[in-house]
């Protein structure tokens, strides 16, 4: 494990994992929208519930998401390692991408459902949070010319967010809320009928796989990115040496 | 699905979730194509220089 935190050996094992990876959730996807597509109506609901194979995989990927930044800050924080710091930073988008489709999507889903867009209850209240310090720590990453000092304070302010992560889990039991129950990973049991929580759980594999694919992806591009900076700063400074040598060796003609 | 009262609703969701996860691989992609085009410009050898992170 800690062969591949080498950045040249993290690009080789990225580059044999990104393509099966990619035609994995290619194929989960297709299967999960038509799974999704040909489920039947809730009794309830109606078709309407076929928001749910977006809004419920989109919610646990904005919470798995901020899990595997949390690890990675460890990593920036306890061993300094690069590789951590291109994952956290790495990962920040993405978890931004997904939450926002998890608050677009429990939006258009509440509106016909709850009769509204948007209550100020635990479970919408937290996940919004949750999207604010995605945005913060992207933003964060921008502040810092220093890359290593940018690590460390998005680490931190990832470490100090991660309280609201059981928050977001056990809101809807603490407090009262619009927002219904866990209804799949719970004692006793899913409440959802076989039909209708097969593409759900399709679905949200999809979704975990997109994840992983676009994550090893993107500290790909990181790494290439550190990788590009060192060269820019040894060219720089070649640069500058050239230029010192010059004048000294006009004045040795000289003399 | 087209006689159901919310069927806006479920396009919209489906269509905003597209365009989520469209942006975020073209995103990824055209970066990784524009670094790998940046590095090309510094040749093998200075890559080589720079393995080490």
């Amino acid at each position: 494990m800690l062969r591949y935190a080498n950045p040249a050996n993290f690009l080789r094992l990225a580059a044999a994992l990104i393509p099966p990876l990619a035609a994995l959730t290619l194929v989960l996807l297709a299967v999960g929208l038509w799974l999704a597509f040909l489920a039947p109506a809730d009794y309830q609901q109606g078709e309407t519930v076929k928001i749910m194979y977006l809004h419920v995989p989109a919610a646990w990927l904005a919470m798995f998401v901020y899990s595997v930044m949390s690890v990675s800050a460890l990593g920036t924080l306890v061993w300094r390692h690069p590789v951590a710091d291109a994952a956290q930073k790495a990962a920040a988008p993405l978890g931004a991408g997904f939450t926002f489709i998890c608050l677009a999507t429990g939006s258009l889903w509440g509106k016909p459902m709850w009769g509204t867009w948007w209550v100020w209850d635990a479970r919408l209240t937290s996940v919004l949070v949750l999207f604010l310090l995605y945005l913060g720590l992207i933003a964060l990453w921008q502040t810092f010319e220093d890359q290593g000092r940018a690590a460390r304070a998005a680490a931190i302010l990832t470490l100090v967010g991660v309280v609201n992560i059981p928050i977001i889990h056990f809101s809807v039991e603490w407090w009262n809320t619009l927002h219904q129950p866990a209804s799949v990973f719970r004692m006793g049991g899913p409440t959802i009928s076989a039909p209708l929580l097969w593409p759900l759980l399709i679905m949200a594999l999809a979704f975990t796989f997109l994840f992983l694919t676009l994550h090893l992806m993107a500290i790909r591009n990181e790494i290439l990115r550190r990788r590009l900076r060192r060269l820019s700063i040894l060219a720089a400074s070649a640069a500058e040496r050239d230029e010192a040598e010059i004048p000294s060796a006009a004045t040795v003609a000289r003399g | 699905m087209e006689h159901d009262p919310h069927s806006g609703f479920i396009l919209a969701a489906y269509a905003i979730a597209a365009v989520v996860i469209v942006s975020m691989i073209v995103a990824i992609v055209s970066d990784y194509w524009s670094l790998k085009r940046s590095l090309k410009r510094f040749g093998a050898s200075g890559t080589r220089e720079a393995d080490r992170g």
